[in-house]
């Protein structure tokens, strides 16, 4: 017990849909900081790309968070930021959502996996 | 300069296997996630079916006017013994009956005694933790408590999935570098 409130932990923030988000959040991930700033964002159909840009830019930047989960049919609105995105602090993860079940074929990390393996490399 | 050459192409064959194994730890890692997941919307489509359409939604979530909270849920990083490099997240929950809610509430009703600076600074760091469940109604239904269980049991899941990802992350760019390496000495 000690040992865990000496320990300051990293957070997980969310970028989802509302059931995602609510989920996480009843989980335990939530907060909002000194600066009034969550790091979590709710994202509908009123939600523009360049927002949900702004905020993956934010959570990036932001030292205090480790693991930015987003769904994969968010990133799939953002993903010129996400492949930009080389660091591996914040681990960026992409994560089903209640509609759209996980598509192998569009994770960045596995994309650019796939692509290393060029036949001219493996003679 | 062949025998490098040939240790090279044994490092790089190696660590090809190991990125392979590593994609498919990575999707099952996933599914597995995605599995676990989907008890937990469904107990929130029950709560919502029970309490009404607008009651179990991003309306009751905390915004940025809301009072400042801490996660109750937080990772660490995991160093390797040997050397200072990151080796992944380790998950940390606050331990639970930690409900600081109300004892913010009462610390400032409470008339402050004397200012001193180093009780002041003690405060600052004292952490606030709110059940999540108590965003949605005091009495919220049993399918409520159980997508938080469920979705506080998927939190290790989304750990390993980060840690999977990132030793994936580590071992391209090893093999990327021995590539380089490879093309400099052929």
């Amino acid at each position: 017990m000690a040992i865990h409130s000496a320990i300051k932990g990293k957070l997980i923030s969310v970028i989802g849909d509302e059931d995602t988000c609510v989920g996480f959040l009843l989980g335990g991930v939530g907060e909002i900081n000194k600066n009034r700033q969550p790091n979590f964002l709710v994202v509908d159909k009123h939600t523009s790309v360049g927002e949900i840009e702004e905020c993956f830019k934010r959570f990036v930047k932001r030292d205090d968070i480790d693991i930015i989960l987003i769904n994969q049919n968010i990133a799939e609105m953002v993903r010129h930021c996400i492949e930009s995105h080389t660091q591996p602090i914040p681990a960026v993860l992409e994560i089903p959502s209640k509609d759209h079940p996980y598509d192998a074929s569009k994770d960045s990390i596995l994309r650019r996996a796939k692509g290393m393996f060029n036949p001219e490399d493996m003679k | 300069m062949d025998n490098k050459l040939s240790e090279i192409c044994k490092q790089l064959d190696q660590l090809a296997l190991d990125i392979l194994k590593l994609c498919e730890e990575q999707v099952k890692c996933r599914v597995k996630l995605e599995e676990a997941m989907k008890p937990g919307f469904v107990h929130i489509a029950k709560s919502r079916y029970i309490m009404g359409n607008r009651t179990v939604c991003s309306l009751q979530l905390p915004t940025e006017d809301s009072a400042e909270f801490d996660a109750l849920t937080t990772v660490v990083p995991q160093e390797s013994i040997t050397d200072s490099e990151h080796r992944g997240f380790k998950l940390v929950e606050t331990p639970k009956g930690q409900d600081t809610s109300g004892k913010s509430v009462l610390r400032r009703r409470k008339e402050k005694p004397e200012s001193d600076a180093s009780t002041e600074a003690k405060e600052e760091n004292v952490k606030t933790y709110v059940d999540p469940i108590k965003w949605f109604g005091v009495l919220v239904p049993q399918n409520l408590k159980m997508a938080q269980n469920c979705f506080q049991s998927v939190l290790p899941l989304v750990v390993e999935c980060a840690n999977v990802q990132g030793e994936l992350q580590r071992v391209q760019m090893k093999y990327q570098k021995l590539l380089k390496e490879k093309e400099l000495l052929s």
